[in-house]
């Protein structure tokens, strides 16, 4: 079965919010494929695989979500950026509303689940 | 500046191995994800990178199965890989394939059975007509035979005529013959109708010697009627009256069974024409022993077919039948006969035409051949009737063949193709 502590269980976990995460970031500033490895990877524990960032970058723009252009950075090679389009703002702003509910529904969830439990031991 | 980076050979390998992981998916898919990674490794690897720090960076890139694989996932459109509704769509389509094939094979080879079938049919009813043909060619080369025999010494005047029937006959046969070719019960058809097309054929070769004995024997008239009508004539028509009984087609059946009957009435009619044309031309002119009988159960077997031919047909066809049967040569042979027949009954030893100068062997001929031509044309009709029906039937048989296979076809070519581009 699934190993809810082991990396099983935070992998896909992370699959289902590293999409928003990448809209969230784009949504400050459009950003070049290593740019926004990087950022993504300083948050610790979103990204498992630098790779993984491409074929979900591909994804949302194929939903629609993110474009993609070629931009000449200050003499340097050619780059291709990566910004938000509109239908990833509104995407974004129904995930973060979602999430909000969603994380305080399992935070007390999980906080019940724990007193309960201590209770149960104690009897 | 970053070229040299990008050539590290470990980066090399590593863009081998995505290349190879990526097979399953399209081309353009792949092409943009290695250019994504190739950009990720310019950026991300200094120009003089070591070893060191060149395996640290692919690694946390991840591996190029895992890539590819998250690239498949992503897209949907590996070829390898299946949705749960795609293979369904392919299994049913597999399913309506099997079915269309089945359906498709069970309905060709009832097409198959039919085609044959009334292939069979149609090759008899052009043998029946071929049969037809030569009983009257039979029934003229018998009754001038009579003739002819009734008087040897000075019926020169009907070796003309006489020669003429008998090629006439003997064209008849060759194509009953080539028509006969394949009529086995090994091809499927009906063993009485093969056995009576065998009599048929065995009595042909006693054609040969029935005409030697009516040219240079003593042969009598009546025994040439005889002759000709129990070993010859008998055997065609016992043929045509039969044929009729295997055909597989209501209309086909009924038209064979009338045209038995109306077989039967012209054959009577026509030894009727034999024995008073014999009798005419005959030295003494008058009826041999036990002509008078063989004229009166002519006469009565003919009223009874006759009958057989009113029952089995329609108003229409028995109209059609009196309005040809008909003339001053029908109606002049009717009064001849007649005639003849009260003559032949209350004078049995005085000549026919003791009492009538123009009831003669030459004009009984012509009006009662009237007569027959009369019967003859309707029965040249009903062959026509049967020949096109069995034509008919045959290749409606063959156009659903055709109809069916085509469609059976195209639809598993359909299917097929569809099937494909679902896998695909």
């Amino acid at each position: 079965m699934w190993d809810m502590t082991g990396e099983g269980g935070l992998t896909e976990l992370r699959r289902g919010v590293l999409g928003p995460c990448v809209l969230a970031l784009l949504e400050l500033r459009p950003r070049f494929g290593l740019e926004l490895v990087r950022d993504l990877a300083a948050a610790d524990g979103l990204l498992t695989s630098d790779g993984t960032v491409y074929p979900l970058l591909n994804r949302l723009r194929d939903a629609g979500l993110v474009t993609s252009e070629w931009r000449d950075d200050e003499g340097v090679r050619a780059r291709r950026y990566y910004s938000i389009t509109e239908a990833g703002r509104q995407s974004l702003t129904a995930f973060r509303a979602d999430w909000a509910r969603f994380s305080a529904t399992v935070g007390g969830v999980l906080n019940h689940a724990t007193v309960h439990s201590g209770t149960g031991g104690h009897q | 500046m970053s070229g040299s980076a990008g050539d590290h050979w470990l980066v090399r390998d590593y863009l081998c191995e995505l290349d190879a992981a990526m097979r399953g998916l399209p081309a353009a898919q792949a092409h943009e994800l290695r250019e994504q990674i190739t950009a990720h490794l310019a950026d991300a690897l200094p120009p003089d990178a070591g070893d060191h720090q060149v395996a640290a960076i692919l690694s946390r890139l991840g591996s190029p199965a895992d890539l590819a694989a998250e690239a498949g996932a992503a897209s949907g459109s590996s070829g390898v890989r299946f949705t749960p509704s795609r293979w369904r769509l392919v299994a049913v389509l597999a399913v309506i394939a099997v079915i269309a094939a089945v359906l498709g094979a069970l309905q060709i080879s009832r097409d198959v059975g039919n085609d044959v079938t009334f292939g069979r049919d149609q090759h008899l009813a052009q043998l029946n007509a071929a049969v037809v043909k030569l009983s009257q060619a039979l029934e003229d080369e018998r009754d001038l035979s009579a003739g002819y025999a009734a008087d040897r010494a000075a019926s020169a005047s009907l070796v003309g005529p006489l020669r003429q029937a008998r090629d006439t006959t003997s064209v008849a046969v060759r194509t009953v013959l080539t028509e006969a070719a394949g009529v086995t019960s090994g091809a499927g058809y009906q063993p009485a109708t093969v056995t009576d097309l065998n009599a048929l054929i065995v009595s042909l070769n006693e054609l040969r010697s029935i005409r030697q004995n009516v040219t240079s024997s003593l042969f009598p008239a009546s025994q040439v009627i005889r002759v000709y009508t129990g070993d010859v004539l008998a055997a065609a028509n016992t043929f045509s009256a039969a044929v009729g009984a295997g055909a597989n087609d209501a209309d086909l059946q009924g038209n064979v069974a009338t045209l038995a009957a109306l077989l039967g009435v012209e054959n009577e009619m026509s030894v009727q024409r034999a024995v008073l044309f014999a009798a005419l031309s005959s030295p003494a002119q008058r009826f041999g022993p036990g002509d008078l009988n063989m004229l009166n159960q002519a006469y009565e077997s003919q009223t009874a077919d006759l009958a057989d031919f009113d029952a089995s047909t329609n108003q229409a066809e028995r109209e059609y039948f009196s309005n040809t049967v008909s003339g001053s040569g029908v109606d002049a042979a009717s009064a001849q006969e007649t005639l003849a027949v009260e003559m032949g009954t209350a004078s049995p030893g005085l000549p026919l035409t003791v009492h009538a100068s123009d009831l003669t062997a030459k004009t009984w001929y012509a009006n009662q051949t009237a007569t027959i031509g009369g019967v003859r044309q309707v029965a040249d009709g009903l062959v026509a009737n049967i020949t096109d029906r069995a034509g008919t039937l045959r290749s409606h048989a063959t156009r659903d063949l055709l109809l069916t296979s085509i469609v059976t076809l195209l639809l598993l070519v359909l299917l097929i193709s569809t099937a494909k581009s679902a896998v695909v």
